[in-house]
Protein backbone atom coordinates (compact mmCIF):
# COMPACT_ATOMS: atom_id res chain seq x y z
CA UNK A 1 0.00 0.00 0.00
CA UNK A 2 1.30 3.35 -0.97
CA UNK A 3 1.52 5.46 2.18
CA UNK A 4 3.72 8.16 0.78
CA UNK A 5 1.77 11.32 0.41
CA UNK A 6 4.20 12.97 -1.89
CA UNK A 7 5.01 16.12 -3.75
CA UNK A 8 1.99 18.13 -4.62
CA UNK A 9 0.38 21.40 -3.73
CA UNK A 10 -1.38 21.81 -0.42
CA UNK A 11 -4.85 21.14 -1.80
CA UNK A 12 -3.64 18.02 -3.57
CA UNK A 13 -2.07 16.63 -0.43
CA UNK A 14 -5.16 17.49 1.60
CA UNK A 15 -7.39 15.75 -0.94
CA UNK A 16 -5.24 12.64 -0.78
CA UNK A 17 -5.39 12.48 2.99
CA UNK A 18 -9.13 12.89 2.99
CA UNK A 19 -9.53 10.08 0.48
CA UNK A 20 -7.12 7.88 2.38
CA UNK A 21 -9.25 8.36 5.47
CA UNK A 22 -12.37 7.69 3.43
CA UNK A 23 -10.90 4.31 2.50
CA UNK A 24 -10.53 3.19 6.08
CA UNK A 25 -8.74 3.70 9.36
CA UNK A 26 -5.28 5.14 9.00
CA UNK A 27 -2.38 2.96 10.04
CA UNK A 28 -0.19 4.13 12.88
CA UNK A 29 2.53 5.39 10.57
CA UNK A 30 0.01 7.12 8.34
CA UNK A 31 -1.61 8.82 11.28
CA UNK A 32 1.80 10.07 12.38
CA UNK A 33 2.52 11.40 8.90
CA UNK A 34 -0.81 13.16 8.77
CA UNK A 35 -0.37 14.68 12.21
CA UNK A 36 3.07 15.92 11.28
CA UNK A 37 1.81 17.43 8.07
CA UNK A 38 -1.06 19.15 9.85
CA UNK A 39 1.21 20.44 12.60
CA UNK A 40 3.68 21.90 10.09
CA UNK A 41 1.55 24.75 8.84
CA UNK A 42 -1.83 26.23 9.61
CA UNK A 43 -2.51 26.39 5.89
CA UNK A 44 -2.27 22.61 5.82
CA UNK A 45 -4.90 22.40 8.53
CA UNK A 46 -7.07 24.88 6.66
CA UNK A 47 -6.78 23.00 3.37
CA UNK A 48 -7.49 19.71 5.12
CA UNK A 49 -10.66 20.88 6.83
CA UNK A 50 -11.77 22.55 3.62
CA UNK A 51 -11.27 19.31 1.67
CA UNK A 52 -13.22 17.38 4.29
CA UNK A 53 -16.03 19.92 4.26
CA UNK A 54 -16.28 19.80 0.46
CA UNK A 55 -16.32 16.01 0.50
CA UNK A 56 -18.98 16.00 3.18
CA UNK A 57 -21.02 18.60 1.31
CA UNK A 58 -21.35 16.17 -1.58
CA UNK A 59 -23.55 14.04 0.67
CA UNK A 60 -26.01 16.89 0.79
CA UNK A 61 -25.83 17.34 -2.97
CA UNK A 62 -26.32 13.61 -3.41
CA UNK A 63 -29.42 13.76 -1.26
CA UNK A 64 -30.94 16.56 -3.25
CA UNK A 65 -30.10 14.89 -6.52
CA UNK A 66 -31.68 11.66 -5.31
CA UNK A 67 -30.54 9.74 -8.34
CA UNK A 68 -30.75 12.49 -10.91
CA UNK A 69 -27.03 12.98 -10.85
CA UNK A 70 -26.19 9.47 -11.84
CA UNK A 71 -24.86 9.48 -15.36
CA UNK A 72 -25.33 5.75 -15.89
CA UNK A 73 -28.75 4.14 -16.45
CA UNK A 74 -30.57 3.88 -13.17
CA UNK A 75 -31.42 0.16 -12.97
CA UNK A 76 -27.76 -0.55 -12.47
CA UNK A 77 -28.00 0.92 -9.02
CA UNK A 78 -31.02 -0.94 -7.76
CA UNK A 79 -28.94 -2.89 -5.29
CA UNK A 80 -27.33 0.35 -4.34
CA UNK A 81 -30.61 2.06 -3.64
CA UNK A 82 -31.49 -0.72 -1.26
CA UNK A 83 -28.22 -0.05 0.39
CA UNK A 84 -29.16 3.56 0.48
CA UNK A 85 -32.37 2.82 2.29
CA UNK A 86 -30.44 0.72 4.73
CA UNK A 87 -28.00 3.56 5.11
CA UNK A 88 -30.80 5.95 5.98
CA UNK A 89 -32.07 3.61 8.65
CA UNK A 90 -28.60 3.09 10.02
CA UNK A 91 -28.08 6.80 9.94
CA UNK A 92 -31.13 7.46 12.07
CA UNK A 93 -29.88 4.97 14.60
CA UNK A 94 -26.31 6.08 14.76
CA UNK A 95 -25.68 9.60 13.65
CA UNK A 96 -22.40 9.56 15.45
CA UNK A 97 -21.03 7.04 13.01
CA UNK A 98 -20.94 10.10 10.79
CA UNK A 99 -18.91 10.80 7.69
CA UNK A 100 -20.48 7.95 5.73
CA UNK A 101 -24.19 7.63 5.21
CA UNK A 102 -25.23 10.98 6.62
CA UNK A 103 -26.32 12.32 3.27
CA UNK A 104 -29.99 12.34 4.04
CA UNK A 105 -29.67 14.59 6.99
CA UNK A 106 -28.56 17.31 4.63
CA UNK A 107 -31.24 17.96 2.18
CA UNK A 108 -31.36 20.61 -0.44
CA UNK A 109 -31.75 24.15 0.78
CA UNK A 110 -31.82 23.17 4.40
CA UNK A 111 -31.46 26.03 6.84
CA UNK A 112 -31.31 25.80 10.57
CA UNK A 113 -30.66 27.88 13.65
CA UNK A 114 -29.31 26.99 17.04
CA UNK A 115 -30.77 28.02 20.35
CA UNK A 116 -30.73 31.80 20.66
CA UNK A 117 -29.85 32.31 17.02
CA UNK A 118 -31.98 34.10 14.47
CA UNK A 119 -31.16 34.39 10.83
CA UNK A 120 -32.39 36.27 7.81
CA UNK A 121 -32.18 34.79 4.37
CA UNK A 122 -32.85 36.19 0.95
CA UNK A 123 -34.24 33.75 -1.54
CA UNK A 124 -33.66 33.76 -5.27
CA UNK A 125 -37.05 35.20 -6.12
CA UNK A 126 -36.63 38.19 -3.83
CA UNK A 127 -38.63 36.72 -1.00
CA UNK A 128 -37.07 37.04 2.41
CA UNK A 129 -37.37 34.96 5.49
CA UNK A 130 -36.29 35.19 9.07
CA UNK A 131 -35.67 32.03 11.00
CA UNK A 132 -36.18 32.12 14.74
CA UNK A 133 -34.37 30.14 17.43
CA UNK A 134 -33.97 26.36 17.10
CA UNK A 135 -35.70 26.11 13.78
CA UNK A 136 -35.18 24.00 10.71
CA UNK A 137 -36.62 24.58 7.28
CA UNK A 138 -35.98 23.51 3.77
CA UNK A 139 -36.31 25.59 0.63
CA UNK A 140 -37.68 23.68 -2.33
CA UNK A 141 -38.16 25.95 -5.30
CA UNK A 142 -39.08 24.74 -8.71
CA UNK A 143 -40.79 26.06 -11.84
CA UNK A 144 -44.32 25.55 -10.58
CA UNK A 145 -44.15 26.49 -6.95
CA UNK A 146 -41.99 27.90 -4.24
CA UNK A 147 -42.26 25.47 -1.39
CA UNK A 148 -40.80 25.87 2.07
CA UNK A 149 -40.98 22.99 4.49
CA UNK A 150 -40.81 24.16 8.08
CA UNK A 151 -39.55 21.15 10.01
CA UNK A 152 -39.52 22.75 13.41
CA UNK A 153 -39.52 26.11 15.13
CA UNK A 154 -40.67 29.41 13.71
CA UNK A 155 -40.13 31.59 10.67
CA UNK A 156 -41.48 34.78 9.14
CA UNK A 157 -41.90 35.10 5.41
CA UNK A 158 -41.98 38.20 3.23
CA UNK A 159 -43.18 36.85 -0.06
CA UNK A 160 -42.27 38.37 -3.42
CA UNK A 161 -45.25 38.55 -5.74
CA UNK A 162 -45.34 35.86 -8.41
CA UNK A 163 -48.71 34.58 -9.53
CA UNK A 164 -47.16 31.87 -11.66
CA UNK A 165 -45.41 30.28 -8.73
CA UNK A 166 -47.39 30.23 -5.51
CA UNK A 167 -45.45 30.36 -2.29
CA UNK A 168 -46.34 27.51 0.03
CA UNK A 169 -45.15 26.93 3.55
CA UNK A 170 -45.71 23.45 4.82
CA UNK A 171 -45.64 22.98 8.59
CA UNK A 172 -46.59 19.54 9.77
CA UNK A 173 -50.02 18.78 8.38
CA UNK A 174 -50.76 22.40 7.55
CA UNK A 175 -50.01 24.27 4.34
CA UNK A 176 -50.02 28.05 4.11
CA UNK A 177 -50.32 29.36 0.60
CA UNK A 178 -49.61 32.94 -0.41
CA UNK A 179 -49.04 34.91 -3.55
CA UNK A 180 -47.53 38.13 -2.24
CA UNK A 181 -47.83 38.71 1.46
CA UNK A 182 -46.11 38.44 4.82
CA UNK A 183 -46.77 35.98 7.57
CA UNK A 184 -45.25 34.08 10.46
CA UNK A 185 -45.51 30.35 11.07
CA UNK A 186 -44.65 28.76 14.37
CA UNK A 187 -44.75 25.07 15.16
CA UNK A 188 -45.81 24.63 18.75
CA UNK A 189 -46.21 21.38 20.62
CA UNK A 190 -50.00 21.79 20.46
CA UNK A 191 -50.27 22.77 16.80
CA UNK A 192 -49.27 25.22 14.11
CA UNK A 193 -49.80 28.94 14.66
CA UNK A 194 -50.01 31.26 11.66
CA UNK A 195 -49.96 35.03 12.01
CA UNK A 196 -50.70 37.14 8.94
CA UNK A 197 -49.07 40.56 8.96
CA UNK A 198 -49.81 41.60 5.40
CA UNK A 199 -52.16 40.43 2.65
CA UNK A 200 -54.06 37.18 2.59
CA UNK A 201 -53.09 33.53 2.83
CA UNK A 202 -54.96 30.29 2.35
CA UNK A 203 -54.54 27.56 4.89
CA UNK A 204 -55.27 23.94 4.30
CA UNK A 205 -54.48 20.54 5.62
CA UNK A 206 -52.03 18.51 3.64
CA UNK A 207 -54.20 15.43 4.15
CA UNK A 208 -57.12 17.22 2.51
CA UNK A 209 -56.48 16.89 -1.22
CA UNK A 210 -60.02 17.96 -2.06
CA UNK A 211 -59.29 21.25 -0.33
CA UNK A 212 -62.67 21.14 1.36
CA UNK A 213 -61.51 22.81 4.53
CA UNK A 214 -59.52 25.65 3.01
CA UNK A 215 -59.48 28.73 5.22
CA UNK A 216 -58.74 32.20 3.95
CA UNK A 217 -56.95 34.30 6.53
CA UNK A 218 -56.27 38.03 6.34
CA UNK A 219 -54.16 40.60 8.10
CA UNK A 220 -54.83 40.85 11.82
CA UNK A 221 -56.04 37.32 12.07
CA UNK A 222 -54.34 34.36 13.58
CA UNK A 223 -54.80 30.72 12.95
CA UNK A 224 -54.27 27.85 15.25
CA UNK A 225 -54.29 24.48 13.61
CA UNK A 226 -54.29 21.72 16.17
CA UNK A 227 -53.99 18.14 15.13
CA UNK A 228 -57.34 16.40 14.64
CA UNK A 229 -59.28 19.62 15.20
CA UNK A 230 -60.77 22.11 12.77
CA UNK A 231 -58.62 25.11 11.93
CA UNK A 232 -59.46 28.02 14.23
CA UNK A 233 -59.27 31.63 13.19
CA UNK A 234 -59.24 34.46 15.73
CA UNK A 235 -58.78 38.23 15.46
CA UNK A 236 -55.42 39.60 16.49
CA UNK A 237 -54.55 43.22 17.34
CA UNK A 238 -51.62 45.10 15.82
CA UNK A 239 -50.02 45.27 19.24
CA UNK A 240 -50.29 41.52 19.63
CA UNK A 241 -48.74 40.99 16.21
CA UNK A 242 -45.90 43.32 17.10
CA UNK A 243 -45.29 41.42 20.30
CA UNK A 244 -45.33 38.16 18.50
CA UNK A 245 -42.78 39.25 15.92
CA UNK A 246 -40.52 41.20 18.27
CA UNK A 247 -37.97 38.40 18.07
CA UNK A 248 -36.92 39.77 14.73
CA UNK A 249 -35.63 42.85 16.51
CA UNK A 250 -34.02 40.69 19.14
CA UNK A 251 -36.63 41.47 21.76
CA UNK A 252 -39.27 39.63 23.70
CA UNK A 253 -42.35 41.54 24.77
CA UNK A 254 -44.75 40.30 27.42
CA UNK A 255 -48.00 42.02 28.12
CA UNK A 256 -49.99 40.15 30.68
CA UNK A 257 -48.89 36.64 29.76
CA UNK A 258 -48.64 34.13 32.57
CA UNK A 259 -45.18 33.94 34.07
CA UNK A 260 -44.94 30.28 33.09
CA UNK A 261 -45.62 31.13 29.45
CA UNK A 262 -43.12 33.99 29.54
CA UNK A 263 -40.49 31.68 30.98
CA UNK A 264 -41.14 29.14 28.30
CA UNK A 265 -40.62 31.85 25.71
CA UNK A 266 -37.38 33.10 27.31
CA UNK A 267 -36.04 29.56 27.52
CA UNK A 268 -36.46 29.04 23.80
CA UNK A 269 -33.52 31.32 23.25
CA UNK A 270 -31.21 30.52 26.11
CA UNK A 271 -29.01 27.67 27.22
CA UNK A 272 -29.44 29.03 30.73
CA UNK A 273 -32.92 27.94 31.77
CA UNK A 274 -35.31 29.82 33.99
CA UNK A 275 -37.37 27.63 36.30
CA UNK A 276 -40.24 28.43 38.65
CA UNK A 277 -41.55 25.70 40.93
CA UNK A 278 -44.35 27.48 42.73
CA UNK A 279 -47.51 26.86 40.65
CA UNK A 280 -49.23 29.93 42.08
CA UNK A 281 -46.36 32.19 40.97
CA UNK A 282 -46.33 30.54 37.59
CA UNK A 283 -49.87 31.79 37.00
CA UNK A 284 -49.13 35.46 37.72
CA UNK A 285 -49.54 37.90 34.86
CA UNK A 286 -46.31 39.37 33.66
CA UNK A 287 -45.36 42.54 31.76
CA UNK A 288 -41.99 43.51 30.36
CA UNK A 289 -39.59 43.81 27.43
CA UNK A 290 -36.37 41.81 27.29
CA UNK A 291 -33.44 41.24 25.08
CA UNK A 292 -33.50 37.82 23.50
CA UNK A 293 -31.04 35.45 25.11
CA UNK A 294 -30.84 37.45 28.34
CA UNK A 295 -32.36 34.84 30.64
CA UNK A 296 -30.51 36.23 33.62
CA UNK A 297 -31.91 39.73 33.09
CA UNK A 298 -35.36 38.26 32.77
CA UNK A 299 -35.03 36.14 35.91
CA UNK A 300 -33.90 39.07 38.01
CA UNK A 301 -36.65 41.32 36.69
CA UNK A 302 -39.27 38.67 37.43
CA UNK A 303 -37.80 38.12 40.87
CA UNK A 304 -37.97 41.84 41.59
CA UNK A 305 -41.57 42.02 40.36
CA UNK A 306 -42.82 39.17 42.52
CA UNK A 307 -40.47 39.51 45.47
CA UNK A 308 -38.57 36.36 44.79
CA UNK A 309 -34.93 35.36 44.72
CA UNK A 310 -32.90 33.93 41.88
CA UNK A 311 -30.82 30.89 42.71
CA UNK A 312 -28.34 30.16 39.96
CA UNK A 313 -27.00 26.67 39.78
CA UNK A 314 -25.52 24.71 36.89
CA UNK A 315 -27.48 25.91 33.90
CA UNK A 316 -30.65 26.92 35.72
CA UNK A 317 -31.97 30.13 37.22
CA UNK A 318 -34.50 29.08 39.83
CA UNK A 319 -37.07 31.60 41.02
CA UNK A 320 -37.90 30.95 44.67
CA UNK A 321 -39.53 32.76 47.54
CA UNK B 1 -18.54 18.78 19.20
CA UNK B 2 -17.53 15.47 17.73
CA UNK B 3 -15.22 15.76 14.71
CA UNK B 4 -17.59 14.48 12.05
CA UNK B 5 -20.24 16.87 13.26
CA UNK B 6 -17.74 19.71 13.22
CA UNK B 7 -16.90 18.92 9.60
CA UNK B 8 -20.60 18.91 8.70
CA UNK B 9 -20.99 22.22 10.44
CA UNK B 10 -18.22 23.57 8.20
CA UNK B 11 -19.89 22.16 5.11
CA UNK B 12 -23.18 23.73 6.09
CA UNK B 13 -22.17 27.04 7.62
CA UNK B 14 -18.78 28.02 6.21
CA UNK B 15 -18.37 26.47 2.79
CA UNK B 16 -21.35 28.26 1.19
CA UNK B 17 -19.67 31.61 1.85
CA UNK B 18 -16.26 30.78 0.50
CA UNK B 19 -16.89 32.08 -3.00
CA UNK B 20 -18.07 35.42 -1.61
CA UNK B 21 -15.12 35.70 0.73
CA UNK B 22 -12.79 34.98 -2.18
CA UNK B 23 -14.43 37.62 -4.32
CA UNK B 24 -14.22 40.09 -1.50
CA UNK B 25 -10.58 39.23 -0.84
CA UNK B 26 -9.63 39.40 -4.48
CA UNK B 27 -10.82 42.95 -4.76
CA UNK B 28 -8.68 43.91 -1.78
CA UNK B 29 -5.43 42.09 -2.25
CA UNK B 30 -5.08 42.40 -5.98
CA UNK B 31 -1.64 43.72 -6.76
CA UNK B 32 -0.32 43.34 -3.25
CA UNK B 33 2.82 41.23 -3.14
CA UNK B 34 2.61 37.73 -1.69
CA UNK B 35 -1.04 37.88 -0.85
CA UNK B 36 -2.53 34.77 -2.31
CA UNK B 37 -6.23 34.35 -1.88
CA UNK B 38 -5.82 30.58 -1.60
CA UNK B 39 -3.47 30.87 1.31
CA UNK B 40 -5.58 33.43 3.08
CA UNK B 41 -8.61 31.19 2.72
CA UNK B 42 -6.67 28.19 4.04
CA UNK B 43 -5.47 30.20 6.99
CA UNK B 44 -9.00 31.42 7.66
CA UNK B 45 -10.31 27.85 7.59
CA UNK B 46 -7.67 26.79 10.10
CA UNK B 47 -8.66 29.61 12.43
CA UNK B 48 -12.37 29.01 12.12
CA UNK B 49 -11.73 25.36 12.91
CA UNK B 50 -9.66 26.25 15.95
CA UNK B 51 -12.29 28.66 17.21
CA UNK B 52 -15.00 26.05 17.08
CA UNK B 53 -18.66 26.35 16.15
CA UNK B 54 -19.83 27.01 19.68
CA UNK B 55 -18.21 30.41 19.63
CA UNK B 56 -19.22 31.43 16.14
CA UNK B 57 -22.67 32.92 16.07
CA UNK B 58 -22.63 34.28 12.54
CA UNK B 59 -20.29 32.09 10.48
CA UNK B 60 -20.51 34.27 7.41
CA UNK B 61 -19.47 37.44 9.21
CA UNK B 62 -16.85 35.54 11.17
CA UNK B 63 -15.37 34.16 7.98
CA UNK B 64 -15.10 37.65 6.48
CA UNK B 65 -13.59 39.16 9.60
CA UNK B 66 -11.10 36.33 9.97
CA UNK B 67 -10.02 36.70 6.36
CA UNK B 68 -9.53 40.40 6.95
CA UNK B 69 -7.37 39.73 9.99
CA UNK B 70 -5.24 37.31 8.04
CA UNK B 71 -4.65 39.90 5.33
CA UNK B 72 -3.74 42.51 7.92
CA UNK B 73 -1.24 40.20 9.56
CA UNK B 74 0.26 39.17 6.25
CA UNK B 75 0.82 42.77 5.32
CA UNK B 76 2.41 43.58 8.63
CA UNK B 77 4.69 40.58 8.38
CA UNK B 78 5.78 41.44 4.89
CA UNK B 79 6.87 44.93 5.95
CA UNK B 80 7.03 45.90 2.36
CA UNK B 81 3.72 47.53 2.07
CA UNK B 82 3.29 51.18 2.69
CA UNK B 83 1.59 52.32 5.85
CA UNK B 84 -1.29 53.50 3.74
CA UNK B 85 -2.00 50.03 2.48
CA UNK B 86 -2.09 48.71 6.01
CA UNK B 87 -4.29 51.52 7.16
CA UNK B 88 -6.51 50.79 4.23
CA UNK B 89 -6.83 47.16 5.22
CA UNK B 90 -7.37 48.01 8.86
CA UNK B 91 -10.16 50.36 8.04
CA UNK B 92 -11.83 48.00 5.62
CA UNK B 93 -15.43 48.04 6.36
CA UNK B 94 -17.15 44.88 5.61
CA UNK B 95 -20.14 46.33 3.95
CA UNK B 96 -23.52 44.96 4.82
CA UNK B 97 -23.93 43.62 1.35
CA UNK B 98 -20.86 41.47 1.85
CA UNK B 99 -21.84 40.00 5.15
CA UNK B 100 -25.55 40.15 5.39
CA UNK B 101 -26.91 38.99 2.13
CA UNK B 102 -26.88 35.30 1.62
CA UNK B 103 -27.75 34.17 -1.79
CA UNK B 104 -28.89 30.61 -1.92
CA UNK B 105 -29.10 28.81 -5.16
CA UNK B 106 -31.96 26.45 -5.64
CA UNK B 107 -31.55 22.72 -5.49
CA UNK B 108 -31.94 22.37 -9.22
CA UNK B 109 -29.29 24.97 -9.99
CA UNK B 110 -26.96 23.25 -7.63
CA UNK B 111 -27.51 19.87 -9.24
CA UNK B 112 -26.82 21.43 -12.61
CA UNK B 113 -23.66 23.01 -11.32
CA UNK B 114 -22.38 19.75 -9.86
CA UNK B 115 -23.33 17.87 -13.00
CA UNK B 116 -21.34 20.32 -15.02
CA UNK B 117 -18.34 19.92 -12.77
CA UNK B 118 -18.56 16.13 -12.84
CA UNK B 119 -18.78 16.11 -16.62
CA UNK B 120 -15.20 17.34 -16.68
CA UNK B 121 -13.99 14.14 -15.08
CA UNK B 122 -12.79 11.15 -17.08
CA UNK B 123 -15.51 8.45 -17.20
CA UNK B 124 -13.87 5.99 -14.78
CA UNK B 125 -13.16 8.72 -12.34
CA UNK B 126 -16.71 9.98 -12.48
CA UNK B 127 -18.10 6.49 -12.07
CA UNK B 128 -15.98 5.91 -8.98
CA UNK B 129 -17.14 9.19 -7.51
CA UNK B 130 -20.80 8.49 -8.19
CA UNK B 131 -20.59 5.01 -6.75
CA UNK B 132 -18.96 6.39 -3.64
CA UNK B 133 -21.17 9.40 -3.05
CA UNK B 134 -24.49 8.64 -4.68
CA UNK B 135 -24.64 4.87 -4.41
CA UNK B 136 -22.78 4.94 -1.11
CA UNK B 137 -20.49 2.05 -1.83
CA UNK B 138 -17.22 1.83 0.05
CA UNK B 139 -13.95 2.23 -1.78
CA UNK B 140 -13.43 -1.49 -1.43
CA UNK B 141 -16.80 -2.30 -2.96
CA UNK B 142 -16.14 0.11 -5.80
CA UNK B 143 -12.83 -1.60 -6.48
CA UNK B 144 -14.61 -4.94 -6.74
CA UNK B 145 -17.36 -3.63 -8.94
CA UNK B 146 -15.10 -1.72 -11.29
CA UNK B 147 -12.42 -4.39 -11.17
CA UNK B 148 -9.75 -1.96 -10.17
CA UNK B 149 -7.27 -1.96 -7.34
CA UNK B 150 -8.28 -0.06 -4.23
CA UNK B 151 -5.45 2.38 -4.67
CA UNK B 152 -6.65 3.17 -8.19
CA UNK B 153 -10.12 3.85 -6.85
CA UNK B 154 -8.60 6.12 -4.24
CA UNK B 155 -6.68 7.98 -6.94
CA UNK B 156 -9.86 8.48 -8.96
CA UNK B 157 -11.62 9.87 -5.93
CA UNK B 158 -8.71 12.17 -5.11
CA UNK B 159 -9.00 13.53 -8.60
CA UNK B 160 -12.72 14.14 -8.22
CA UNK B 161 -12.31 15.85 -4.87
CA UNK B 162 -9.47 17.91 -6.24
CA UNK B 163 -11.67 19.07 -9.08
CA UNK B 164 -14.45 20.05 -6.69
CA UNK B 165 -11.98 21.98 -4.55
CA UNK B 166 -10.75 23.83 -7.61
CA UNK B 167 -14.23 24.59 -8.86
CA UNK B 168 -15.24 26.30 -5.65
CA UNK B 169 -12.11 28.32 -5.96
CA UNK B 170 -12.95 29.16 -9.54
CA UNK B 171 -16.30 30.50 -8.46
CA UNK B 172 -14.51 33.82 -8.21
CA UNK B 173 -14.12 33.62 -11.95
CA UNK B 174 -13.37 37.27 -12.47
CA UNK B 175 -10.32 36.98 -10.32
CA UNK B 176 -6.99 36.30 -11.84
CA UNK B 177 -5.17 34.34 -9.20
CA UNK B 178 -1.98 32.57 -10.04
CA UNK B 179 -2.20 29.09 -8.69
CA UNK B 180 0.38 28.32 -6.10
CA UNK B 181 2.31 25.30 -7.24
CA UNK B 182 4.31 22.98 -5.09
CA UNK B 183 7.65 24.33 -6.09
CA UNK B 184 6.70 27.90 -5.52
CA UNK B 185 4.84 27.78 -2.28
CA UNK B 186 6.95 29.69 0.03
CA UNK B 187 7.53 28.76 3.58
CA UNK B 188 6.22 31.48 5.68
CA UNK B 189 8.36 33.09 8.27
CA UNK B 190 6.92 33.08 11.71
Amino acid sequence: MNTVIGKDDIDGIAARWVMRMDRGELGEAEQRDLDAWLAADSRHRGAFIRAQAIWCDMDRVAALGSGELLSAPRPRWSAASLRRAAAIAACALALTLASVGVSNRYLAGRESTDRGETRRLMLDDGSALALNTQSVLQVKYDDDERRIVLRSGEATFQVAHDEQRPFIVQAGDVSVRAVGTAFNVRMKPGGVEVTVTEGIVDILRTDDPGKTAIRRVAHNEEVIARAERPIEVAPLSDAAIERRLAWQEGRLIFDGERLAAAIEEVNRYSALRVVVDDPELAQKAFVGTFKIGDARGFAHAAAAAFEMRVVEQDQTLRLTQ
Amino acid sequence: MERGEHVRWFAREVLPHEADVRRWLARRVRGLPDCHVDEIVQEAYARLWATGPERIVNPRAYFFVTARHVVGELLRRLRVVSIEAIADIESLNIADEDVGLERRISGREEIERIQQILSKLPPKCREAFELRKFAELSQKEIAQRMQLSESTVEKHLVKALRLLMNEIRAADAAVVQSKVKAHEYRHRQR
